[in-house]
């Protein structure tokens, strides 16, 4: 992954109107942060209105969390302090996680300390929830605001008790001196103050935490086994009507001619509306909308694209750009020099598309008025929401709130405001609050998906057995349609240079080319860095074969100056029950290592393998990771597993198939993610080093389970698999191939 | 105006539609019972999955009519007033949910599971279960969660 800085500036920003009644203490905070992509802001640009409802044109709005933005806290009447955040939660633990980091920090008990998520007219603008960057970028300004907070607590009750800020103990939310004791509500009764985050102030000793690493069960899931935890799609407000959206037969088609005139004589229907090639009509009942969207007569041209899930990789590499190198300033090296006359290969690897297929599709309520906007939606990125929202209707953004909702799965796809768009135009045309429920077909069809991808690798090994070159193409597809104003992201991105996983490795080009999309093409988890380990990993085990090593030892060589990457490699290694050997050795295990959000990781697949059938069942997977300072290790164990899970669902089955800008696989039952009975058991090994920073944990769990699950195929049975998923057909096809 | 009479959680409601309606609205709309969730209308996620005189159902494929005379249970209804039912419990206690939003569903299968055989083996727990799609990937917490409610019981 690559962190640019960025010169945010610092300024403060007015706070009290945003942090309702009370009397309260304020802190306001001003840090620069580090936002992940190259612009740290950029205004989103709807585009045009297109077949697939609004093609939302531009994006992820990066707000840094300060700049001319700010993060605070509250202290309540009743001591409890509040930490208001644009993050959101949706099972990743953050909410949890956030209120021990301030927990900790104010020596405050666990409970008291609660968070306030993702409601623009409350929190500062911050960029969304993506990217295991929570706990690693939000996560370290929450201490430090925290610790400036416990900072402007003493000094007020050094004055008021006639003491020197060394005489002061600080514990459960109460001061003591030698003249007495207040709690920090009555050091904050009436008083107001801003005051920036102290970037130098001391913290706490991670050896003294109470908090911060202990495995505390998160505070959302009770609501989640009763039935009480509210979702987007949950959302009701007064004089609310459904809508939907008549959707093209398939993507890029344009509308030719509509009629709404039987549609809007049916019950409960109230309105309809009609823009370019967007067309909608809204209902008192959502039975009443299904039916009647059936009503409407509308014609379309289709696009007639002969694009599909069979040809897409050839048509990625034929629309190709130039490329665009990754290498680090300096580092790239001539791989073709190195491998001309030694004996050097290129390993083609494949990935297909990918749907997110949250169980809750995207939905969301909005109410248009002539001065305010109101919108409900589950959404990682309220801000975004906001903006685009804004926008569309010509609005400024002040007079929008978006009140973000807990997603029900988003794994990217809740970055893109889709639903709110869409039900922001009906509200406008037929003046009522509009709830818009994508049904399973429009998420499977009308949401975006993870590029497909190409990777060649050419490599060999010199006359001692060590890597002499290594040349990565990647061909994928950019993330922003053309014009769109955020100009980086190409799906190839992250983890694609070697470097950031063995940077040892000598004469190494590193190339990411992007070629057209024919469907609309959005992150899905650590975007390219599944592929780019799955290829990275494979060609690593095949190179160690070929030096005559087995995988760790040949791994152990390029670790040298990545220490904490070995050790945890050889945790998951030791864990996992393997005695590694050179080749194939029928064990079944496969390895692979990776890094991402600041935090390392390996993990070690064991499967069977069926010869005569070609089916692959995963047994079990071993993750070892070193996240830095681990804030919640019963979390952060969860996120693994999760993680591990549905990489396996992609290794296993998952592959959106299309012709004519139509999928033929759109439904549960036809893409068949992973079920239970293909779970495997999982295990776990954080090595945390509570002084290093806080690593992201949601991401990087993803990203190694491909090329293990490659290598343990290859491990198990000697066939080497290059494209994803791994079928029994393809398992065939190479058990066919090395005979 | 159409009427229909359904029996949710012990309690009779008339509802202002057909025998055509479908129960997951009729549940989430005019009850507010919004712990039964939508994922796909087709029956092939388990996210509205709900009880039907004690047998796990799709609410989202079932007409009203298919459900008079019978006693529907919903996420809401398992538990016993304030406390938890065993298996709710269990689930706490494997911190099973992430996004939680299909975990109703789960639960409700579970119970069933359970009802119908007390002490399932791993094999029995993966084919009742495996209706049941996660995306955020919980199931072997889940799979632990049923095992421990059945060592309970």
């Amino acid at each position: 992954m690559t962190i640019t800085p960025t010169a945010a500036s610092l300024s403060r920003r007015s706070l009290l109107k945003a942090t309702g009644a009370g009397a309260g203490l304020f802190v306001v905070f001003g840090v620069p942060v580090r936002a992940r992509q190259a612009t740290p802001e950029a205004t989103p640009d709807i585009g045009v209105v297109n077949a697939r409802g609004i093609d939302y044109n531009g994006s992820i709005v990066f707000h840094p969390l300060a700049g001319e933005v700010d993060a605070f806290l509250r202290i309540g009447e009743d001591g409890t302090v509040t930490l208001t955040t644009g993050k959101m939660e949706f099972g990743q633990g953050i909410r949890t996680g956030f209120a021990q980091i301030v927990a900790e920090e104010l020596s405050l008990p666990f409970e008291t300390v609660t968070v306030s998520m993702g409601q623009t007219d409350e929190a500062a603008p911050e960029f969304g929830t993506f990217g295991s960057l929570s706990t690693q970028m939000a996560g370290p300004v929450f201490r430090q605001a925290a610790a400036t907070m416990r900072a402007w607590l003493l000094e007020i009750a050094a004055g008021e008790l006639g003491a020197t800020a060394d005489q002061l103990t600080i514990e459960a939310g109460v001061v003591t001196g030698p003249g007495g004791s207040r709690t920090f509500a009555e050091l904050a009764a009436g008083k107001q103050a801003a005051r920036e985050i102290d970037q130098e102030i001391a913290l706490k000793d991670p050896a003294t935490y109470s908090v911060v690493g202990q495995p505390i069960p998160r505070v959302d899931v009770p609501h989640k086994v009763n039935g009480t935890q509210v979702y987007g799609i949950d959302i009701e407000v007064e004089g609310m009507v459904y809508g939907k959206v008549v959707r093209p037969p398939s993507l890029d088609a344009t509308l030719d001619s509509i009629d709404f005139a039987e549609a809007l004589a049916m019950p409960g229907v109230v309105g309809s509306v009609h823009e370019g090639n967007f067309a909608a009509i809204a209902a008192e009942r959502k039975d009443q909308v299904e039916a009647a969207v059936q009503a409407v007569k509308a014609t379309w041209t289709e696009s007639g694209s002969t694009i599909t899930s069979e040809n897409i990789h050839e048509y990625l590499k034929d629309t190709a750009d130039d490329g665009m190198p990754l290498d680090e300033e300096g580092a790239a090296g001539d791989p073709d020099a190195a491998l001309a006359g030694i004996e050097a290969a290129t390993y083609t690897y494949r990935v297909p598309y990918l749907s997110h297929s949250p169980i809750e599709p995207k939905s969301a309520v909005v109410d248009v008025k002539a001065d305010t906007v109101d919108v409900w939606v589950s959404t990682q990125d309220p801000f975004s929401s906001r903006a685009a929202v804004a926008k569309l209707l010509g609005r400024d953004e002040a007079t929008v709130v978006v009140h973000g909702q807990h997603p029900g799965g988003a794994f990217g796809s809740k970055i893109v405001p889709q639903a709110e768009i869409e039900a922001a135009l009906i509200s406008r045309a037929i003046e009522r609050p509009v709830k818009l429920v994508w049904d399973r077909l429009e998420e499977f069809q009308f949401g975006q998906f993870r590029p497909a991808m190409q990777v060649e690798i050419t490599a060999g090994l010199d006359e001692g057995g060590a890597i002499a070159g290594w040349r990565y193409d990647a061909y994928s597809a950019a993330y922003y349609p053309e014009g769109a104003t955020v100009p980086t992201g190409s799906a190839s991105d992250w983890s694609a240079n070697i470097h950031e996983i063995y940077p040892d490795v000598a004469e190494t080009k590193t190339t990411l080319f992007q070629g057209v999309s024919p469907l609309p093409p959005y992150f899905w988890r650590v975007n390219g860095a599944t592929t780019n380990t799955f290829a990275r990993e494979s060609t690593i085990d095949i190179l160690a074969e070929q030096a005559g090593v087995d995988p760790v030892t040949f791994r152990d060589g390029l670790l040298a100056n990545q220490p904490r990457l070995a050790a945890v490699m050889h945790a998951a290694v030791d864990a996992s029950g393997w005695t590694p050997g050179v080749g194939s050795t029928g064990q079944g295990f496969g390895l692979a290592c990776g890094f991402d959000a600041n935090t390392f990781i390996a993990q070690v697949a064991k499967v069977e393998v069926n010869p005569e059938t070609g089916e692959l069942k995963i047994l079990d997977v071993q993750a070892a990771l070193d996240p830095g300072l681990a804030v919640n290790p019963e979390a952060i164990t969860h996120q693994i597993e999760g993680a591990i899970v549905q990489s396996l669902s992609a290794a296993l089955r998952e592959g959106v198939t299309f012709e004519g800008g139509k999928l033929t696989n759109g439904t549960f039952s036809q893409y068949a993610p992973i079920v239970m009975r293909d779970a495997p058991t999982i295990g776990v090994t954080i090595l945390s080093d509570p002084t290093q920073p806080m690593g992201g944990v949601g991401e990087p769990g993803v990203a190694p389970v491909l090329g293990a699950v490659a290598n343990a195929i290859y491990d198990a049975v000697g066939a080497r698999v290059f494209e994803v998923p791994f079928t029994p057909e393809r398992i065939l096809a190479a058990l066919v191939a090395e005979a | 105006m159409a009427e229909t009479v359904i029996t949710v959680n012990g309690q009779e409601h008339t509802v202002p539609v057909d025998g055509d309606a479908t129960l997951l609205w009729v549940l989430r709309d005019d009850l507010k019972l919004k712990g039964t969730k939508y994922g796909c209308g087709m029956a092939e996620c388990g996210a509205c999955t709900v009880l039907i005189d004690g047998q796990p159902g799709r609410a989202c494929i079932t007409p009203l009519s298919a459900v008079a005379g019978k006693e529907i249970t919903t996420i809401e209804g398992i538990g016993d007033g304030e406390s938890l039912h065993p298996v709710q419990q269990a689930w706490i206690e494997a911190q099973a949910p992430q996004c939680g939003y299909c975990q109703s569903g789960q639960i409700l299968t579970a119970v069933a599971l359970l009802q119908e055989n007390p002490t399932p083996s791993d094999d029995d727990i993966n084919e009742a279960m495996s209706n049941n799609i996660c995306r955020c990937g919980t199931y072997t917490r889940i799979r632990a969660a049923i095992q421990a409610a059945a060592g309970q019981q």
